[in-house]
């Protein structure tokens, strides 16, 4: 597929165009894996279930060459699923989430992020689960990895709101008190909370000895702060307005941002988190590639080399 | 003086000052809405900054009111009232002198210098310091001030209506005349101001030599300032002459004038208009093609003047940047015609050795019978009973003598504005003559007669020819040029000597062979209001060949007498500035006389008493100051009974400039400091201007905000 092709298949506004959140996820798994060399799908068991049919990027070495020799047809082996993993998507619905004049809020961002990676986990025969929060758990899916499953996902992202304010911190102290089997837990916040609180949330659940990745959602503008002309700010989650100057601001606000966000970086690093920004102007293969490599860094340190 | 500002009315614009506070508080007002989720690094942003922020918004509002204060400043026009010593300190006199001359009428861009001028003299009076005083003086009569200490707001209402006059100026004795009257000022610090086109004829034409006065305020230091409203060409042609070509103007009769015009200016003139106007009614007009940079040229235009009795007449040039030069009046009196009276000395029976024979036929000739009328006698016939009131002229030819009782009469006839000529011939008796007409030179004769001078040998034809002596006289205006005239001979003619006095001339002298001195022919002097003229040989055939020449040098000699016996019939001028001097028949004595100006102002005259001997008044007027045509008159409705004219200096008419540096150096013991009229800064007695700082101190304090403004981030 060419280039601009895909990026145009995992660029969030025309994505955003498609009315079911499953479409949504399956254009941006299936853009994102036309991308790849491999195939993300094989390899993840050990025990032989069945074969299908070869699809472009599946590695060539599952291809049952006896098949092929009586059938004249190219068929993969694949197996049985291994069900040790077991993936929690943790998506905030705060009011802060809802942020996004360019077209695509953030907690709309988040929800295509979440879909894809339900999608993408499904399909590699794990189990995906999803909770939603403000304050605290306000949706809770547990994991399970059957279509059925995945569908449930889609319907509880698609009709979520976000609304009221955000207490990411006690949540992720709540989810490690919840989840007792290790896995991976993404988290897809603005993380607009005390960082203190946030980093002591994100230390419990890597105390779980759950795998953590931190998708960082901010919108274009919050990381540019291109205002100009005089403007009242509102604040959203119950914070006061402030009119100002923009540009008199700008510099002490993209500061105050920046320190926030090196606060956040340098204790996701020393936790052993796995920080990622999203930018919701970009294009969202980023939040599946270092998913797979969070998933891989698992994988190597449980052992089990597959593929 | 109390003004500060030059132009105060402009400081409502201060009020502008709010503009920045209006517009900082209106952009409040005017906002955006973004609801806006990292709030709680834009409060801590805001928190962060607010105080400096404070600071600086206060900073740019300071330094955008304080432009719009500054500018508004500006355009007031603020200065310091005293000078060197400042606003509210000495008092100065100030001397302004104004040169009023005819050229500062002249227009550039459609105004005048005067104009232009008194804005410059205004702005001036307006900064001196308060209970300041000031002494106003014009070029063009520095001797009588228009005001001498007098407040700034009577000077600035004197200012505001002066215009230029018709006069000429010349400007360094003005200059003198003007550091006297400063000199007298009540105040000790004092300051001189010319305003001036820097004309060069203003400035040279007496000379460059400082007066005593003017040397003694320099070496008091007053300082001396030049405002220059002389910038900018002005293009300029003018008429400077107009003069009544025919000798004789005859009512009914075409005259002849001839107008005298000069293009001034750098560049050639196409199709210049000439108009000949009598009393304000066109008569005749000419257009000269081109007349090329500073050439002149000479137009000749015709009228008939309907009526005898006094005109006015006018040429009008197509009007320029100075439209008074432009114009030359003339006053002109119409004959009804020219009535002569020839007494013939040395009566004949045979007309032809009459003395009249070919005097006559010469002065009337055929074609001009209507206007010159000649009646002879005979001596004979030539008595007390002869009214020679009647006669414009009278030749008396080959009179032994007069009786004493004729020669009184004559005396009297002339002296009332007749006019005689006497041809003295075979007949004359010298001793006569002398006692009863030369009288010592008391009499009218302006000779004393002596022996006849002729050949030795009797039958020796050739003896004397004429010789032109004064070629500007009017009885030698036809022949001065002539070649042949001098090959004429003169018999006999009696040895005359003129009287020794300024007004004698002598236009004719005889040329006697192997004789080292010419001798007087033609000797003409003003008598009373007439004028006498000598012809010293006979105007016959009797003791020469005059009469007998073909080439018409008779006939045009004795016109030439004729004409130059009646001179003064002609226009009547004066250049502006000048008095008029008019004689009267006696028949006004004791009119209510009056002299209308061009402006139809009136000035009564009083007419002098008759002189002894004579019952003619004469009327001298007081000096014309505005250019024009004039006319004397009396009663209701009015009788004019003369008319005259006042015209520019010819010299006003040349614009040209002597430069600033020429002028220094012309006047190196004066310190000078010029200043030309677009300057916009006017340095005066009143001290600096600070608009100019004022508004670099503008852009300094925008730049600065610009510059902050992009620092703080507020573009």
């Amino acid at each position: 597929m060419p280039e601009t092709a895909r990026h145009k298949l995992l660029d969030p506004k025309t994505l955003n165009k498609l009315s079911r959140l499953e479409l949504k996820a399956r254009s941006i798994v299936e853009g994102f894996i036309s991308g790849l060399h491999r195939s993300p799908y094989h390899g993840f068991s050990v025990e032989f279930a069945e074969h299908r049919e070869y699809v472009a990027g599946d590695d060539l070495r599952y291809i049952d060459w006896k098949v092929f020799g009586r059938s004249d047809r190219f068929y993969i082996k694949q197996y049985e699923e291994e069900t040790n993993y077991r993936c929690h998507l943790l998506l905030d619905t705060s009011e802060s989430m809802a942020y996004g004049p360019g077209g695509v809020s953030k907690f709309e961002y988040g929800s295509m992020v979440a879909a894809a990676l339900a999608y993408l986990i499904s399909k590699q025969q794990d189990a995906v689960g999803l909770a939603l929060f403000r304050e605290n758990l306000v949706k809770q899916v547990p994991p399970g990895s059957s279509h059925q499953h995945l569908l449930q996902i889609l319907h509880e992202l698609e009709h979520a709101k976000p609304d009221g304010k955000t207490k990411l911190g006690a949540v992720l102290h709540e989810v490690a008190e919840k989840i007792t089997r290790k896995g991976i837990v993404v988290v897809l916040t603005d993380a607009f909370d005390d960082i203190e609180n946030v980093l002591d949330g994100l230390q419990h659940l890597r105390h779980r000895r759950h795998e953590v990745v931190l998708f960082h959602l901010l919108d274009h503008d919050e990381l540019t702060f291109p205002f100009r002309d005089m403007t009242r700010f509102e604040g959203l989650e119950a914070l006061p307005e402030l009119l100002a100057s923009p540009q008199s601001l700008k510099k002490a606000y993209l500061e105050a941002l920046q320190d926030f966000q090196a606060k956040l970086r340098k204790g996701c690093r020393d936790y052993n988190v796995d920080y990622r920004l999203l930018d919701t102007s970009e294009p969202l293969d980023v939040a599946l590639t270092t998913y797979l490599t969070a998933r891989s860094a698992v994988r190597a340190r449980s052992g089990t080399v597959r593929g | 003086m109390g003004a500060f500002f030059a132009a105060p009315g402009m400081l409502a614009f201060a009020g502008l000052a709010f503009l920045p506070i209006i517009i900082h508080l209106l952009n409040r007002q005017r906002y955006k809405r973004v609801r806006w989720a990292a709030m709680e690094f834009l409060l801590t942003a805001y928190k962060k900054t607010y105080k400096r922020l404070r600071l600086e918004n206060l900073l740019l509002l300071i330094l955008r009111t304080a432009a719009v204060l500054l500018a508004a400043l500006a355009l007031a026009q603020p200065h310091s009232a005293g000078g060197e010593t400042g606003f509210l300190k000495d008092p100065v006199s100030a001397l302004l002198l104004v040169d009023d001359s005819m050229s500062m009428g002249a227009r550039v861009g459609g105004v005048t210098r005067m104009d232009l001028g008194k804005a410059q003299l205004k702005k001036l009076v307006e900064r001196l310091p308060g209970r300041s005083r000031i002494t106003l003086d014009l070029a063009s009569r520095p001797a009588e001030p228009l005001l001498t200490d007098a407040s700034p707001e009577e000077a600035l209402e004197l200012l505001a209506g002066l215009k230029p006059s018709d006069l000429p100026c010349d400007l360094v004795p003005a200059l003198g005349q003007a550091a006297a009257l400063l000199r007298k000022a009540v105040l000790t610090r004092r300051e001189m101001a010319v305003l001036t086109d820097l004309q060069a004829s203003s400035w040279t034409s007496r000379g460059t030599t400082l007066d005593p006065e003017l040397a003694a305020l320099v070496k008091e230091k007053v300082p001396v300032r030049i405002l220059d409203v002389g910038e900018g060409q002005a293009e300029n042609a003018a008429l400077l002459g107009l003069r009544v070509v025919s000798k004789v103007p005859v009512a009914g009769r075409p005259i002849k004038v001839e107008g005298r015009l000069r293009n001034f200016g750098t560049g050639a003139r196409q199709d210049l208009e000439v108009q000949l106007l009598v009393d304000g009614v066109a008569r005749d007009r000419q257009v000269l093609p081109r007349l090329d940079a500073q050439s002149e040229a000479t137009v000749a235009l015709f009228a008939t003047l309907p009526e005898p009795g006094p005109y006015a007449l006018e040429l009008k040039l197509s009007e320029d940047a100075l439209p008074l030069d432009d114009h030359r009046w003339l006053g002109l009196r119409a004959r009804a015609g020219m009535e002569v009276l020839v007494v013939d000395g040395d009566p004949k029976p045979s007309p032809e050795d009459c003395e009249g024979y070919f005097l006559s036929p010469a002065l009337a000739p055929k074609e001009t019978r209507a206007s010159i009328r000649v009646t002879e006698r005979s001596i004979l016939r030539f008595g007390p009973q002869e009214d020679l009131r009647a006669y414009d002229a009278v030749f008396l030819l080959n009179v032994s003598a007069l009786t004493p009782e004729m020669a009184e009469r004559m005396g009297a006839y002339v002296k009332e504005g007749g006019h005689l000529v006497v041809s003295l011939g075979s007949n004359t008796v010298a001793g006569e003559w002398n006692e009863r007409c030369f009288q010592e030179g008391k009499g009218f004769l302006p000779v004393k007669v002596g022996e006849v001078r002729g050949p030795s040998d009797p039958a020796e034809e050739r003896f004397a020819t004429l010789q032109v002596a004064d070629p500007n006289h009017l009885a030698a205006a036809s022949l001065k040029a002539s070649r042949t005239v001098g090959a004429i001979n003169i018999r006999r003619f009696l040895a005359c000597e003129p009287l020794a006095a300024p007004d004698v001339r002598v236009p004719w002298r005889f040329r006697v062979k192997d004789q080292p001195e010419d001798l007087p022919a033609v000797v003409e002097r003003p008598y009373g209001a007439g004028r006498v003229l000598v012809v010293a040989t006979a105007l016959d055939k009797e003791w020469g060949d005059l009469p007998s020449s073909l080439t018409g040098e008779y006939l045009a000699l004795v016109r030439d007498l004729l004409y130059a016996a009646v001179q003064g019939a002609q226009g009547l001028e004066v250049a502006v500035g000048r008095p008029v001097s008019l004689d009267l028949g006696g028949e006004h004595a004791g009119a209510a006389l009056r002299v209308v100006a061009p402006d139809e102002t009136t000035e009564r005259v009083a007419p002098e008493p008759p002189k002894e001997g004579g019952n003619r008044l004469s009327v001298t007027t007081a000096p014309l100051v505005k250019a024009g045509p004039y006319r004397l008159a009396k009663g209701n409705p009015e009788e004019v009974l003369e008319r005259f004219a006042a015209n520019p200096a010819a010299q006003e008419s040349d614009l040209a400039r002597i430069t600033p540096e020429a002028l220094k150096a012309a006047l190196p013991d004066l310190p000078l400091e010029i200043l030309d009229a677009s300057a916009k800064e006017t340095k005066g007695a009143g001290g600096r201007e600070f608009w100019r700082p004022l508004l670099t101190a503008v852009a300094i304090i925008l730049a600065l905000e610009s510059l902050l403004a992009w620092r703080f981030g507020r573009t």
